[in-house]
């Protein structure tokens, strides 16, 4: 079966049409995005050619409106929030302890709708001329009447490939939030989920609400465009009374929350490299986690704020100025947690760490001028100009920048390679001054009104400024692209964890992880990572890990699973499944974090368990008649209530909860002092359990010698119980 | 009379002669100062500690990444991450020091708003302008915009393609669209209202140096919506104003001719 399992191997066009493995649809998610991003970024440097003098001097007014619009639909949408679940999809089941996503099928359909809705979009410029309405599609420009025939075809692709798209993130949000929610290691409570998870969480549960509302608005407007209806315009013309306003309130309902959705995933990934690269825990993290998830649900009350010029009234301008300023706290909070975080840290300046430096600053900006549109009597004379634009480029791109930096930092894992770290710092000020070339001097000629190439003759310079910044921005990445590529191929190899002072899971699995992600079932329930496993180990598998602790621990593990479900060959993740039903006695191959300085050697089994374990196998639980069996897995075990039956208890021991926080939170896990009896009863195993979460929590703040706590978990055990 | 009578008359005086065009470049001003300040600390400070607390010591030999300090030497009872561990708390310090600067901000901001809302009201209460004294009502005028052009609408029934306003006198425009929404707004004058099919949305301004101006249109309308400006925005005296206003619509014509 070897590490693919039944998987073509990478190099074959074949496995990427196929797969549905979580990391390699993520692999694809990024490919795939970064192709759009060239595209987006191309539109952007049409759009910067022809700013660069009054006048359509580059492009026709209908191509300039189309480049312009193209090049807002395709960042948002086709980049930013592909991009970030392109990680999404590699990092969040491998920090969680998930061996896949919930339905990995429903994941690559979810792909594939992503993918052919941007080639749909792409091919809809063909099609006579796309959508040119700009990307916040305002009614009744958006319907058909008021569309030039050429553009008819194109434009309703464009909505089509749009609907598409919905379609691809509602199935993707159903898929993460099962997946975070039901298939978490045990003992990995919600809130311990790591930052990246927990941001990707807030996410989808705002995209399954605000796209819900995109979706609504782009059906009604599809219906004006296919069956003639006059939701915004009727055929010839004549704007329906309300539609404008319904438009503006639809689309914003689905718009602000939007912001949030492309930028969460940045500033997850912020505080995780933030974290790494200043060796410290983030300072604050209950409250960073507390502040995002009153954004995620404040954003939901804010979207009046891009309407003030409308014919709302003073009350809900009120409101929702009131709202606006109130989402700018926990920003706050969340930026000053990340400032304090390197404070007493060993900053190492990386470049994932520089990118997400940069990006904090490039935020902070954009943070100070969003206030100035909260302020109603500012943002009157702001709307619709290019302090505008400035400003949402500084808070959107800097969750570019941000990404960007969780790539170069997610590369080694991702590849296995390290990348060029001389050319990533060169990537990274040339991008840096770009990015500011291009954006500040947006500031200074604010007055210059949005979308319209006609402008005054003294705000020229500066705009070439910005055009001279954005051909900057666009050649660091050209930079990136190679090198990324190059290292690929480089010598270069990284093992777990190529940073210090990681934290996350996915840094104690090799790079690039297995197939199947973990060498055993992955188990926080001792307080730190474990991996619980091997029915082999009677086998003598862990034997021969034991014989040879400096090597081969992966291919070992990856081995035991193979051995056990070879009756399940043909099912996907039969191997892990297998293994986690497998009943009986079972030894438990710990993982002891960190327990080594040195790379090849942090599989390691610093002890085993040989104990009986029977019946405390998670897929026993769901099924406690095979557990008793001594018969092997059958292929149905393939089917993923197993693996949420293991994440889901009906014992009782499952709220006992580790006494001591202080002692859970300095202890390195040291060796594994399981050494109760466990039965298959679930009263038994509750008590039994509480013993030995007792046990292990006194033996870690008693000792940390594995002798030591195993032997103060005997003596526990036989009081306590 | 006493000094504070008059003193509030004459913050009553300074808050009637206020144009919106005014509010806006003092309330600009003021978050632009304080904008930058805070910008400038922050930024400078963020730099500051990732510079100060960078990590001196080269690359663990055959890693990528500095050799991780074992916790017991770690001194300031700082906690650092490891792999595997459920992150509980990030040691001594930075709790107190990250609510007392929350707070800090959460005051500006909100010290801001707040100034910044009674302007708002100041800027959105269209009644007060009917306050003053006989003949100051306010002059208003209809702006219908369409695919891509502004119509005017004067009181008396005058229809024109180019605004004719008079200073020191505040201007109430009510703005609406036949066909696509638009946005009509003067530039200098600090004046902007969304132009929606079948609403009508108000604004006033008020001029004060006589001059021409140019109305922009400030929405997306259309392929023609970069040529949607450049639109004679003409403040006259007040008697210049009464003069072309009484005249008939032929002459009319030809002064704008």
């Amino acid at each position: 079966m070897g590490e693919n399992g039944h998987l073509p191997p990478k190099s074959n066009i074949k496995r990427w049409l196929v797969t549905t493995n979580h990391k390699d649809i993520g692999v694809l998610y990024l490919v795939t995005s970064m192709f759009f991003l060239v595209m987006a970024g191309i539109l952007a440097l049409l759009i910067r050619a022809q700013m660069w003098a009054p006048g359509a001097t580059v492009l026709d007014p209908s191509g300039y409106y189309q480049v312009a619009t193209s090049h807002g639909f395709l960042m948002v949408f086709w980049f930013l929030s592909p991009f970030a679940f392109g990680f999404a999809n590699y990092v969040v089941p491998l920090q969680i302890g998930a061996d896949d996503l919930a339905f990995p099928r429903l994941n690559a359909m979810s792909y594939w709708l992503y993918l052919f809705s941007g080639v749909l979009f792409g091919i809809s410029f063909f099609q006579g001329a796309t959508f040119m309405g700009g990307w916040t599609m305002y009614a009744p420009l958006n319907a058909p009447a008021f569309i030039p025939n050429y553009g008819h075809v194109g434009s309703f692709a464009a909505i089509l490939a749009l609907v598409m798209f919905t379609g691809s993130v509602t199935i993707g949000s159903v898929n993460f939030l099962t997946t975070i929610y039901r298939m978490r290691a045990e003992g990995l409570r919600m809130r311990d989920i790591p930052l990246f998870s927990m941001s990707i969480l807030l996410t989808v549960w705002m995209m399954l609400f605000a796209f819900a509302a995109l979706l609504g608005a782009l059906v009604i407007l599809s219906s004006d465009h296919l069956l003639h209806t006059s939701y915004f315009a009727d055929i010839d013309g004549n704007p329906s009374s309300g539609g404008s306003l319904l438009w503006t309130h639809l689309f914003w309902f689905f718009g602000h929350p939007e912001v949030y959705i492309v930028f969460f995933p940045a500033l997850g990934a912020m505080a995780e490299i933030v974290q790494t690269f200043s060796g410290r825990r983030l300072v604050g993290r209950k409250w960073f986690v507390i502040a995002m998830a009153l954004v995620a649900i404040q954003s939901f009350i804010v979207w009046m704020h891009h309407m003030f010029l409308t014919t709302i009234n003073l009350p809900i301008k009120t409101i929702m100025m009131v709202t606006t300023i109130g989402i700018s706290l926990p920003f706050d909070l969340m930026v000053f947690g990340l400032i304090y975080t390197m404070i007493k840290g060993r900053v190492r300046w990386k470049t994932p760490f520089l990118f997400v430096l940069g990006a904090l600053l490039i935020f902070i900006v954009g943070g100070i001028t969003g206030v100035f549109l909260g302020a109603i009597v500012l943002d009157y004379s702001f709307r619709g100009t290019y302090w505008v634009v400035a400003h949402f480029h500084y808070v959107m791109a800097s969750g570019a920048v941000a990404l960007i930096g969780a790539l170069y930092y997610w590369y080694p894992k991702i590849t296995g390679k390290m990348y060029n770290e001389f050319l990533g710092k060169i990537h990274f000020v040339v991008a840096f001054v770009g990015f500011n070339l291009l954006y500040f001097p947006m500031f200074v000629v604010w007055e210059t009104p949005r979308r319209m190439f006609e402008y005054s003759a003294g705000f020229t310079f500066w705009h070439r400024v910005a055009s001279v910044g954005a051909a900057l921005f666009a050649a660091s990445f050209v930079i990136m692209i190679y090198n990324l590529f190059v290292s690929l191929y480089s010598d270069r190899v990284v093992d777990d964890s190529p940073w210090a002072y990681t934290g996350s899971t996915e840094w104690a699995v090799p790079s690039p992880p297995p197939t199947e992600n973990f060498p055993g079932i992955p188990s926080f329930k001792s307080g730190s990572l474990r991996f619980l496993d091997a029915p082999e180990a009677t086998d003598g598998g862990v034997e021969g890990d034991e014989a040879t602790p400096d090597g081969g621990q992966v291919t070992a593990a990856t081995d035991h699973r193979c051995s056990s479900g070879r009756s399940c060959s043909r099912c996907r993740r039969s191997s892990t499944l297998s293994a986690r039903s497998a009943p009986g006695a079972t030894g438990s191959l710990c993982f002891t974090a960190r327990s080594s300085r040195r790379r090849s050697s942090s599989w390691r089994c610093s002890s085993r368990c040989s104990t009986s374990r029977r019946g405390s196998s998670p897929g026993s639980r769901a099924r406690p008649r095979t557990s008793g069996s001594r018969s092997p897995a059958p292929c149905w075990a393939c089917t993923r209530s197993s693996t949420w039956a293991s994440s889901r208890s009906t014992c009782p021991s499952r709220r006992v909860r580790p006494s001591g926080r202080s002692a859970r939170s300095r202890t390195r896990s040291s060796g594994c002092g399981r050494s109760s009896d466990r039965t298959s009863s679930c009263s038994a195993r509750s008590s039994a359990r509480t013993c030995s979460r007792a046990s292990s929590s006194a033996g870690r703040t008693g000792g940390t010698s594995p002798t030591r706590s195993a032997g103060s978990n005997t003596t526990r055990s036989g009081r306590a119980c | 009379m006493s000094p504070g009578p008059a003193l509030l008359r004459h913050a009553a005086l300074a808050q009637v002669s206020r144009t919106p065009a005014e509010v806006f470049n003092n309330l600009y001003l003021v978050f632009l100062v304080l904008g930058t300040l805070v910008g400038v600390v922050v930024i400078s400070y963020t730099v500051y500690n990732a510079y100060k607390y960078r990590a001196s010591d080269p690359d663990a030999e055959g890693r990528y990444d500095v050799e991780e300090a074992p916790p017991e030497e770690d001194g300031d009872g700082v906690a650092r991450p490891q792999v595997g561990e459920i992150p509980t708390g990030s040691g001594k310090g930075g709790g107190k020091k990250l609510f007392v600067s929350f707070t800090i901000s959460a005051v500006i901001v909100l010290g801001l708003i707040v100034y910044a809302y009674s302007l708002f009201l100041y800027v959105e209460d269209t009644n007060q302008l009917y306050e003053g004294d006989e003949g100051e009502d306010p002059l208003e005028i209809q702006v219908v915009a369409e695919q891509f052009r502004f119509t005017y609408v004067y009181p008396d029934g005058t229809t024109t393609e180019e605004l004719r306003i008079p200073n020191d006198r505040p201007i109430l425009v009510n703005v609406t669209s036949q066909d696509v929404m638009h946005n009509f707004g003067i530039r200098e004058l600090r004046v902007k209202a969304d132009a929606i099919p079948n609403q009508y949305n108000e604004a006033w301004f008020q001029a004060e140096e006589t001059g021409t101006y140019e109305a922009i249109c400030y929405e997306l309308c259309g392929v023609g919506h970069s040529s949607m400006r450049g639109e004679e925005v003409i403040v006259m005296e007040p008697e210049e104003f009464n003069d072309w206003y009484d005249s008939s619509e032929a002459e009319k014509a030809e002064v704008s001719g």
